[in-house]
């Protein structure tokens, strides 16, 4: 990473605000200066996002780039027209379900390398060191980009966005690309009570739960302690729940004050989307994995200890 | 249209289920230590599998399996043999599993290039082992072919792809032109079909095609990144087990607890 | 090497097939009350699609020309996870396989294709009578068959009944024991019919209630001038006992497989339940006299196991055929189960003792081969008269 050069944090907006845009701002602020880069934010989304305006109010060069269609295809297009236009050493992506899939094609075509689900940047001797989690979480590892540009998709929460501030500029682009991939129709996101990503409480069940129709108790109990329904990908798998449920590596990453993790053996990456909170997990089995990442623990039957729960939750709340 | 022919990668990967506390790390070589557990076939290839066998089942599509992978470790191949997949090829290379994905993705493509001109390549989202999730993505790029991530849904109106994927939280149904490559992502309805017995064993006698991956001749392009470190994090929880005789008293006990933490 | 890994691949087929289908369903379908709704045409179909019934049978019918000893590791992992789905599918396999060893090549073309066809064809054998169970283990002069084949144009007719008959009330197909005639014990005077559900005087009876494998149902077959063609007599009219002769061999040692899966998994849970029930300050397993004993079981298991390879070995024709593995190897499974059910019983403690936990069904199951497929004080002595002879 040379001295002359920059790192761009790039934002696509979902139509609800980009805060994972803004994050990759922060990272961007983060690590600027000590690897001598100048930082510079694009928002891809159409309208322009907040964080374009909140990076031109901390002196960020910031663009709002429309024209796209906010597909892959398209987001690559425009993220390679501004990797080359700007001499970038280092991109900075949310690591969400598109992040990943565009850091490594940002990065093959550009010549770089790409790095995705990063939890931390550290800038050592002046190098980037990128961590991230692998086997499911089992371990973690420390990589250095040997390439420019290093295309690093973020987890969530690992940066926070910079403080919103009214005022600076914002330059309008316009970047109208073509995809290959033909739009037939889009089916926007069923809108269901609460998303797991803003959850102060989660409560998740897993293979352990047996049945489909055991998910309606959890979802009274999420619902009691004033959250949200997850699942493991083995719930999904089995069709007991919808996949817009699902936490974990694959799914979707949740930072709640309290995690409930109920029939989930905690052997995979499902925890692996448990970016905070403290975990209580119940369980038929103690010596089940997830005890050894739980912060408390409840053994016994699900079927028996669910509802009990959820009526001592309700008397505690007076309700 | 004749019958489209469709890759699926495979690999087989350290089980994603082995415990933590059973999981270890050959600091020496950075990568897991030796057989600290078995390798199976990742979960998001088993959905790639499926989603090919769909096509062979709708549109006759004629399935080759490939994989990267150590020249003693053919059991994902058996597996696809046995579910009917028409043919099977392995680039053998010593320790493929540790490999970065740059250096698998330009194998694959090499090899790809061996195979009777192909129309789609399906591959999991990502191999549940290094969790990387790129090498379908850069073996796109280097193919320069389209590229469509998160898919549930695939089949063929006449010669033209129809794909159901993933995308900013919902789902779009798009039209892939050919040859392009896919990557699949779990669903119940792509959950691997058993094997016939009678496949199950044929497939045990059935060829592999095999290639080096030193022969294959694949530029060896300097890599992208160095591994400067590999642990595995300390358990630092203790967990505090909630007493209770029976579950009432445990409710109880859990809800005091969790308002002393002020969680509740 | 190559033989072992066929074996486990076997085994992780089935345990995957067990995990989907046989698993979720078994204990719910087991606590019917009603013995016909214990049975899973679900788990028939779900077996034919992946090839079981037809396991044994060669290519020419769609079968999968299973060794015995394969079939074996077929059979108890089954049992693992239920003794009556493992029956259904040992008595079915076993008897199709049994036509087409015996059969004469119109027969097996006229039956075996629509056998093959019908996802929930299943087969069963009539012997057992009221009056006639041991006897025809160990035959003795004046034992005839009560179910009566009398001489009629262009075939038999039959009269009589069987009961406690596997698949009994469920099979498309059936081999049918009576006698033929009059004045000879049944090992010498009798003959084996094929036939088929719905055939004019043929119905089935009572559906008996049974104590464990409820999965699989067993029941009466009353014949009432029920007519037979002579093309439907398997083998020579008055050889049927030769017919049993062939069949013994593989229904001792493929029983026996039944029933050491149920034994496979009252161990398996032991181990996992004495590992973590913690007493005397440490979990169970970490005391000697229990790890000693969770030793035991497994020792009796593997004992038991190999008996039963060698004898599926030796019908293979690998290894030699001693008369006495018609009858040893189901002795020593029964045994070992017992013992070993009983132990796990003792090892869970009151826990296991309730209902809701799975010690109660295994030990209903672990019981059934006591006496199935040949009692076992009764196997001990036909095996004796090989040693008198």
């Amino acid at each position: 990473m040379s001295g002359t050069g920059v790192v761009l944090a790039v934002g696509w907006g979902d139509g609800e605000g980009d805060r994972p845009g803004a994050e990759a701002l922060g990272g961007a602020l983060a690590v600027a200066a000590e690897l001598g880069l100048t930082a510079v934010y694009a928002s891809l989304g159409d309208p322009p996002e907040p964080g374009a305006e909140a990076a031109s109010a901390s002196g960020v060069r910031a663009l709002a780039v429309r024209g796209g269609t906010g597909d892959v295809e398209s987001l690559t297009d425009q993220i390679v027209a501004l990797v080359e236009e700007f001499s970038v050493a280092l991109v900075l992506i949310a690591a969400d379900d598109r992040g990943r899939q565009l850091a490594p094609r940002v990065a093959a075509r550009a010549g770089g390398v790409a790095i995705n689900n990063a939890t931390r940047l550290e800038v050592i001797e002046g190098a980037l060191h990128v961590t991230r989690p692998v086997f499911g979480g089992k371990a973690m590892c420390r990589l250095v980009p040997l390439r420019v540009p290093a295309v690093v998709s973020l987890r969530s929460r690992t940066f926070e966005p910079p403080p919103p501030a009214p005022g600076g500029s914002v330059e309008e682009r316009s970047m109208a690309v073509q995809s290959r991939v033909r739009l037939i129709e889009n089916i926007p996101p069923v809108l269901e009570e609460g998303r797991l990503e803003d959850a102060r409480v989660v409560v998740s069940g897993g293979r352990g739960m047996g049945a489909a129709d055991a998910f309606a108790g959890l979802s009274e109990l999420a619902a009691a302690l004033g959250g949200v329904l997850g699942a493991s990908l083995a719930a999904v798998d089995q069709g007991w729940v919808s996949p817009s449920r699902q936490v974990g590596l694959t799914g979707k990453v949740v930072s709640p004050e309290l995690y409930v993790a109920v029939g989930i053996s905690g052997a995979s990456q499902h925890l692996a989307g448990l970016a905070s909170g403290v975990v209580l997990a119940i369980n038929n089995d103690a010596k089940a994995p997830i005890f050894e990442s739980a912060q408390l623990g409840l053994i016994g039957d699900a079927k028996v200890l669910v509802p009990a729960l959820l009526k001592a939750v309700r008397a505690a709340r007076g309700g | 249209m004749s019958a489209p022919h469709v890759v699926v990668l495979l690999k087989d990967i350290l089980d994603p289920e082995l415990p933590g506390s059973r999981f270890r790390i050959d600091p020496a070589r950075m990568e897991p230590a030796q057989g600290v557990g078995s390798a199976i076939l990742g979960p998001f290839e088993r959905s790639a599998l499926e989603l090919a066998l769909k096509l062979k089942d709708s549109a006759g599509a004629r399935i080759t399996a490939l994989s990267v992978g150590d020249p003693s470790l053919l059991d994902g191949l058996r597996k696809a043999l046995a579910v009917r997949v028409d043919a099977a090829v392995q680039v053998g290379l010593q320790g493929a599993a540790n490999q970065p994905p740059e250096a698998i993705a330009g194998l694959l493509v090499t090899a790809l290039g061996r195979l009777e001109d192909v129309d789609l390549v399906l591959a999991g989202r990502q191999a549940g082992d290094w969790d990387h999730g790129q090498v379908p993505y850069l073996m796109a790029e280097a193919l320069g072919w389209p590229c469509v991530g998160l898919v549930r849904r695939a089949w063929y109106e006449g010669d033209r792809l129809q794909v159901l994927h993933d995308h900013a939280g919902g789902q779009r149904l798009v039209l892939v032109p050919s040859p392009a490559v896919l990557t699949v992502t779990n669903d119940d309805a792509l959950l691997l079909r058993m094997a016939r017995v009678s496949d199950l064993m044929a497939a045990q006698r059935r060829p592999i095609e095999r290639f080096e991956a030193g022969e294959l001749g694949s530029s060896a392009s300097p890599p992208g990144f160095t591994i400067a470190d590999l642990w595995v994090p300390a358990r630092t929880s203790v967990c505090e087990f909630i007493p209770g005789e029976g579950p009432d008293e445990q409710a109880a006990n859990l809800v005091g607890r969790l308002q002393e933490m002020r969680l509740l | 090497m190559e033989a072992v890994n066929v074996r486990s691949q076997i085994r992780e087929w089935i345990g995957e097939f067990n995990a989907r289908v046989v698993t979720p369903r078994a204990r719910e379908l087991d606590r019917n009350a009603d013995p016909e709704e214990c049975f899973s045409w679900d788990i028939v179909e779900a077996g034919d699609a992946i090839g079981l019934r037809t396991l044994c049978l060669s290519d020419a019918y769609g079968g999968a020309g299973f060794d015995h000893v394969s079939t074996a590791v077929v059979i108890e992992e089954l049992g693992r996870a239920d003794l009556g789905t493992s029956v259904v599918f040992a008595q079915t396999i076993k008897i199709s396989k049994v036509v087409e060893s015996v059969g004469t090549q119109s027969q097996k073309d006229r039956i075996l294709p629509r056998y093959r066809d019908d996802p929930r064809a299943l087969y069963a054998i009539g012997i057992t009578e009221p009056d006639n169970a041991s006897n025809y283990i160990i035959p003795h002069p004046g034992a005839a068959f009560r179910t009566v084949a009398r001489r009629a144009e262009g075939g038999w007719v039959l009269n009589g009944m069987k009961h406690f008959i596997s698949n009994g009330n469920r099979a498309r197909f059936y081999l049918l024991m009576a006698q033929t005639e009059e004045g000879k014990d049944l090992s010498e005077g009798s003959t084996c019919f094929m036939i088929e559900a719905g055939s004019p005087g043929f119905t089935t009876g009572r559906v008996h209630d049974k104590l464990g494998e409820r999965l699989a149902n067993n029941a009466e077959l009353i014949f009432q001038n029920c007519f037979v063609p002579d093309a439907d007599v398997l083998g020579q009219v008055g050889e049927g006992f030769d017919i049993l002769a062939k069949f013994f061999p593989a229904s001792n040692a493929w029983a026996g497989a039944s029933i050491l899966g149920v034994a496979d998994a009252a161990y398996d849970h032991s181990v996992e339940w004495t590992r973590k029930r913690v007493q005397g300050g440490r979990p169970l397993i970490e005391h000697d006299t229990i790890a000693i004993t969770l030793a035991e079981m497994k020792m009796e298991l593997d004992v038991a196991r190999s008996y039963i390879h060698a004898s599926c070995a030796a019908a293979d024709g690998v290894g030699e055929w001693d008369p006495t593995m018609g009858a040893f190897p189901k002795i020593a499974a029964s045994k070992a189960a017992w013992k070993v059910v009983t132990q796990a019983l003792e090892l869970h403690g009151g826990y296991g003792f309730m209902k809701d936990l799975y010690m109660e069904k295994l030990l209903r199951d672990a019981a059934a081969f006591l006496h199935s497929d040949g009692v076992n004080r009764s196997l001990y002595l036909k095996a004796a008269r090989y040693i008198r002879a």
